[in-house]
């Protein structure tokens, strides 16, 4: 059964000269063990996607489920990461990986070990008292990743999650989150990963959804059957990012600025 | 090459943080563990002055070898990388108590009154006089702290001594010993971790610093 | 202000690191070279106090202290009155501030509402109101109770606190970046959790600092309520403690009284405000998503906290100064509604003259109002009221053009020794925090002694000149020299490699860069003049002494002296009054806001 079913969705915003829509006619499910990449220019509207499917947002048109339930209001059984990290800066690292779990009023003690366990997972022992300022953007990331992972999502949603990172930091977290997916032990069942970077995605992910320029909606979605580690250089990679690069191009009307849409940027 | 990089006390480490120094192992593995240099910059299309310190590092601690330009894994590199997040936390972690810059630190903690340093005796000890000290010493603190070497009051600005081994606050869960065992949870995932690492404590690997 | 806006940009330039620059170098920075001396700055920041009373001492004929100590006692008893007054001003402010902020922050509507309503209750002058809610809460409570005058004192103190406390919460949860109130939603942080986990912390910091203003501005306002009082409704405090020793010709007593006030000000910026402000720093957040140019741990610049507290009110100011729409903006809409520049005609001296016609027009429009509604409601108007009402006009021209006389003055002192300051750092680290002591010190307790020792010799407008110069220099001078600090020092460089000198440096480079500093300092100043009104028009210090001069403050004091008949000139006045400053403030320093924010921007 599909853990996520997003159908005919369409979103639109009011503004001062009528309705813009960000986004027509998406439809899309997500399975059990899906690691699924939403790609596309800047401004086909990826990001409010996944505010849709958490319920933060309502869409204008069209219904999105979990488990067969549609989904009205914030489904706390998903959790997002952050592009810009969204650390609270006066709670210390392991108040902050606890954040969630007091919001679902877990006990005191199992908040205690839940927490030491993600942060160790995440390589954050030695920071727990520590105050986001104090720690290094690839640090913080991981402050994010173990504040989503600790409520035991069953789908982890990320939204630009490298993208504030510098490359070598990028890398090494991108590298970091496929080895806790590769761990059954650990929560999610689907991630949905939002980039604008292809590479990226194709890294990363099983399958890519290629959105169009705004309004957006689905291109094509593709799948990605290379094995992990995946090589960037390698032929079947470079194709794959080549078909999702001219797609994109192709796509939409105008061509998107190389630097929003073609992989090769390091974000 | 290596043997000397310990030898004498680094007063300068290069400026990187563990994770982009691990992006920089991650890099490498992705190129079979050994890259020219440049190549491997423009890999991230970055410059390769961009990925210097991050190599420096890596250098310094016995995980990269740099010949005629050209970088690759050493044993214990790749073992490193072939490790889950908490085995590489933990090889980090005895490479930089080995080096002379981290034994001098945690010596000073052990004998300083309340195992307590500030920021200032830091910067001293590792004999920094010149203006950039401050990114010098949160990059050693950073580091000291990711290795659980000592803890840091960034509110009083002051280096503490960690307990033996960094157990005592942690729990059972995540010192050397057991970092090679899976973690908790079901056993027998895809990851190939393995070789659990005692030798990595007894360190015929890496020459041990002075 | 323009320090406040310049920390920003360099927030907002350093974020999104694209690549290279290890994050490591940026992510904690140690302690700066400037933490160093900070021992000895806070030693000189309590060196400044003996030094404070030594010239209050002095000033008081050098008396021994000895003589003092039979009144340290009482003068500790009545301080205690006044602090219980601020303490009580003080917790309504805060609750007031969570409330207003809070709701004004998350409902569109009450956005819309609320927040020009504050920026007009907060350029309105308080003081002129106290007046009027002493006759309001002394007729609520019975003639005689002493609770009537206590509470129309503690509603001054929490009017003087308060505006500043809720835009600081409003402003606070208003640049709360959205993810972290997004990250709440998505752990479903709802209610009370959220409020307490997330929103209250998000507006600790700038409570904090603002409330550091609050009280110094609550305690100029306290002095100035017990003095106004002394004569008419008993209200013991160190106001009318000193009132009463100035007014017996008692030295040592008033002293002793200042002795106290510096005291419990001094302990109360040891033992609180500095702590607290160190713990505040925790809850400061930023912007930018790499967290770049954070300091770790506390903010080691303890001057700066002064300063800082400054620019938060003037943002305060600007924020509602970008904000509203008044009816008086709607009815000039013709005129200001260009917002981009102001118009040839707005920089036309007949603009000015125009202004001057509306502001005389709006007199007489409030007069003949006031005297229609006394008329039909308490009969006819008595006769020596009638020929005051008449000098209404006058009045607030008097007073106009004695503000802006002090305001002159008080630009004179406040330029050269900011650009001095903001010069010698050395010399400014020791300097500044005396001077901060000095600015926190309420200048109203040593009103009396102005009018003992000075009136004799100044003319009567002299006095109450320097009595406002004293409502006003702090804001110019800390506002300036926030500006004259954040002048980026290329284009000083620039500018001497130019060879530009004197009144070239002065009008290329030095005047537009502070450009900005001197429209914020200026309206916060003439903010504090008409405040400071009340009191330097028209005071009477016991029996012998008093001050009286033509003038709005004068007339609304007189009005309420003599209760009933003197009512409807006491409320003419204090809307005339009222007028004025809302015309000039959206007729005169909100164009020129708008124009220093367009034009005199450097980044």
């Amino acid at each position: 059964m599909a853990l996520i079913r997003v159908e005919h969705v369409d979103k639109s915003f009011a503004s001062r000269h009528g309705s813009i829509a960000i986004m027509q006619d998406i439809t899309f499910e997500v399975k059990d063990s899906d690691f699924l990449a939403i790609v596309g220019p800047s401004g086909c509207g990826k990001s409010t996607l996944l505010r849709l499917i958490q319920g933060l947002d309502r869409p204008t048109a069209g219904a999105i489920s979990f488990r067969g339930q549609p989904v009205a209001g914030v489904c706390t059984q998903m959790a997002m990461v952050f592009q810009s990290f969204a650390l609270y800066p006066w709670l210390t690292v392991s108040q902050n990986v606890a954040f969630g779990l007091e919001a679902l009023e877990w006990p005191k003690e199992k908040i205690g070990s839940q927490v030491e366990r993600y942060i160790s997972v995440t390589g954050l022992d030695g920071f727990q008292e520590a105050y986001p300022r104090e720690l290094s953007g690839g640090m913080r990331q991981r402050v994010g990743l173990a504040r989503a992972l600790a409520v035991e999502p069953a789908v982890l949603l990320m939204d630009e999650p490298f993208s504030a990172l510098d490359a070598l930091t990028a890398e090494s977290l991108r590298e970091e989150i496929l080895q806790l997916w590769r761990d059954p032990a650990l929560p999610p069942e689907a991630v949905i990963l939002v980039t604008h970077n292809i590479e990226e995605a194709i890294q990363l992910a099983d399958r890519v959804i290629v959105l169009s320029r705004r309004p957006g909606h689905v291109l094509e979605t593709i799948d990605v059957d290379l094995p992990r580690p995946r090589d960037r250089k390698s032929g079947p990679f470079y194709d794959l990012t080549d078909r999702i690069y001219s797609l994109i191009t192709q796509g939409g009307a105008p061509l998107p600025p190389p630097s929003g849409a073609d992989g090769r940027s390091a974000s | 090459m290596g043997e000397s990089s310990d030898a004498t006390v680094p007063t300068i480490f290069p400026k990187s943080s563990p994770t982009e120094l691990l992006g920089l192992l991650v890099l490498l593995n992705g190129h079979k563990g050994s890259e020219d240099v440049a190549r491997l910059a423009d890999d991230l299309d970055l410059e390769i002055d961009e990925i210097f310190p991050s190599l420096e590092y890596a250098e310094l601690l016995q995980l990269v070898k740099v010949t005629d330009g050209r970088a690759s894994f050493t044993e214990l590199g790749q073992k490193l990388v072939a490790g889950s997040i908490r085995e590489r936390k933990s090889i980090l972690r005895e490479q930089l108590r080995r080096t002379t810059l981290f034994k001098t630190i945690v010596r000073a903690l052990e004998s300083a009154p309340n195992h307590q340093l500030s920021d200032e005796d830091l910067a001293q000890i590792v004999s920094l006089t010149t203006a950039p000290a401050d990114e010098a010493v949160q990059n050693i603190v950073n580091w000291g702290r990711y290795a659980e070497l000592f803890r840091y009051d960034a509110e009083a600005h002051r280096l503490i001594l960690s307990k033996p081994a960094a157990s005592s606050r942690s729990g059972s869960g995540r010192t050397p010993p057991t970092t090679g065992a899976t973690p908790p949870g079901p056993p027998g995932s895809a990851r190939k971790s393995n070789p659990p690492p005692p030798e990595t404590r007894g360190a015929g690997v890496v020459p041990a610093a002075a | 202000m323009a320090g406040t806006w310049d920390d920003r940009a360099g927030i907002e330039n350093g974020d999104r690191p694209s690549s290279g620059g290890s994050p490591t170098a940026r992510t904690t920075r140690g302690p700066s070279a400037a933490s160093m001396p900070s021992a000895g700055r806070s030693v000189a920041l309590y060196l400044a106090i003996p030094v404070l009373v030594g010239v209050a001492g002095a000033t008081t004929l050098g008396l021994s202290f000895t003589g003092l100590l039979p009144y340290l006692p009482t003068a500790a008893v009545d301080v205690s009155y006044s602090f219980l007054r601020m303490l009580a001003a003080y917790a309504a402010s805060l609750g007031f501030a969570l409330a207003y902020g809070y709701y004004a922050a998350s409902r569109p509507t009450g956005e819309r509402v609320m927040i020009p309503v504050l920026d007009i209750l907060q350029s309105v002058p308080i003081l002129g109101f106290f007046p009027v809610a002493i006759v309001f809460f002394v007729n609520l409570t019975g003639p005689g109770s002493w609770l009537g005058p206590n509470i129309a004192s503690v509603f001054l103190i929490f009017t003087s606190m308060a505006w500043n406390m809720v835009f600081g919460v409003y402003e606070s949860l208003k640049t709360l970046p959205s993810e972290l109130r997004e990250a709440a939603d998505t752990f479903g942080v709802r209610g009370w959790k959220r409020f307490q986990r997330v929103l209250f912390p998000a507006t600790v910091n700038r409570l904090v600092y603002n409330s550091v203003l609050s009280w110094t501005g609550g305690w100029f306002f306290l002095v100035e309520a017990e003095i106004f009082t002394t004569n008419s409704h008993a209200l013991p405090g160190i106001g009318s403690y000193l009132s009463f020793a100035a007014s017996a010709g008692n030295g040592e007593k008033f002293v002793a009284g200042l002795l106290m006030l510096v005291l419990v000000i001094a302990l109360l910026d040891f033992a609180v405000w500095r702590p607290l402000g160190r713990w505040a720093e925790r809850f400061r957040y930023d912007t930018s998503p790499s967290g770049e140019g954070e300091v770790a741990g506390p903010n080691r610049d303890p001057s700066g906290r002064f300063r800082r507290a400054a620019a938060y009110v003037t943002r305060g100011v600007r924020s509602g100064v970008s904000r509203v729409t008044t009816p008086l903006v709607q009815l000039a809409a013709i005129t200001v509604r260009p917002v981009r520049k102001p118009t040839a005609f707005q920089r036309s001296a007949f603009y000015y003259v125009a202004l001057g016609a509306i502001l005389v027009s709006v007199w007489l429009i409030v007069i003949a109002i006031t005297v229609a509604v006394f008329h039909i409601f308490t009969g006819p108007i008595a006769p020596w009221v009638r020929g005051d009402l008449l000098l209404v006009p006058f009045a607030v021209a008097a007073s106009t053009a004695r503000v802006a006389g002090a305001y002159a003055i008080c630009l004179a002192i406040a330029l050269p020794l900011a650009v001095f300051v903001a010069r010698r750092p050395r010399a400014s680290r020791v300097g500044l925090p005396i001077i901060e002591v000095i600015a926190s010190f309420p200048a109203t307790a040593l009103f009396p002694v102005i009018i003992f020792v000075l009136v004799p010799y100044l003319s009567p407008n002299g006095a109450a000149v320097l009595m406002l110069l004293t409502g006003m220099l702090w804001y110019l001078f800390f506002n300036l020299l926030s500006g004259v600090r954040s002048l980026p020092p290329d284009l000083e460089e620039a500018a001497r490699s130019y060879g530009l000198k004197g009144r070239q440096f002065f009008r290329r480079v030095l005047f537009p860069g502070i450009f900005p500093a001197l429209v914020t300092g200026s309206i916060t100043a003439f903010g504090g003049g008409w405040n400071t009104l009340i009191v330097a028009e028209y005071l009477q210090v016991g029996a012998h002494q008093s001050l009286s001069v033509l003038g709005v403050g004068q007339m609304i004091d007189i009005g309420y002296a003599r209760a009933p008949a003197g009512y409807p000139l006491m409320v003419a006045a204090l809307f005339a009054l009222v007028a004025t400053v809302i015309a000039i403030n959206e007729l005169l320093w909100k164009p020129l806001y708008r124009r220093a924010a367009e034009q005199f921007r450097y980044d």
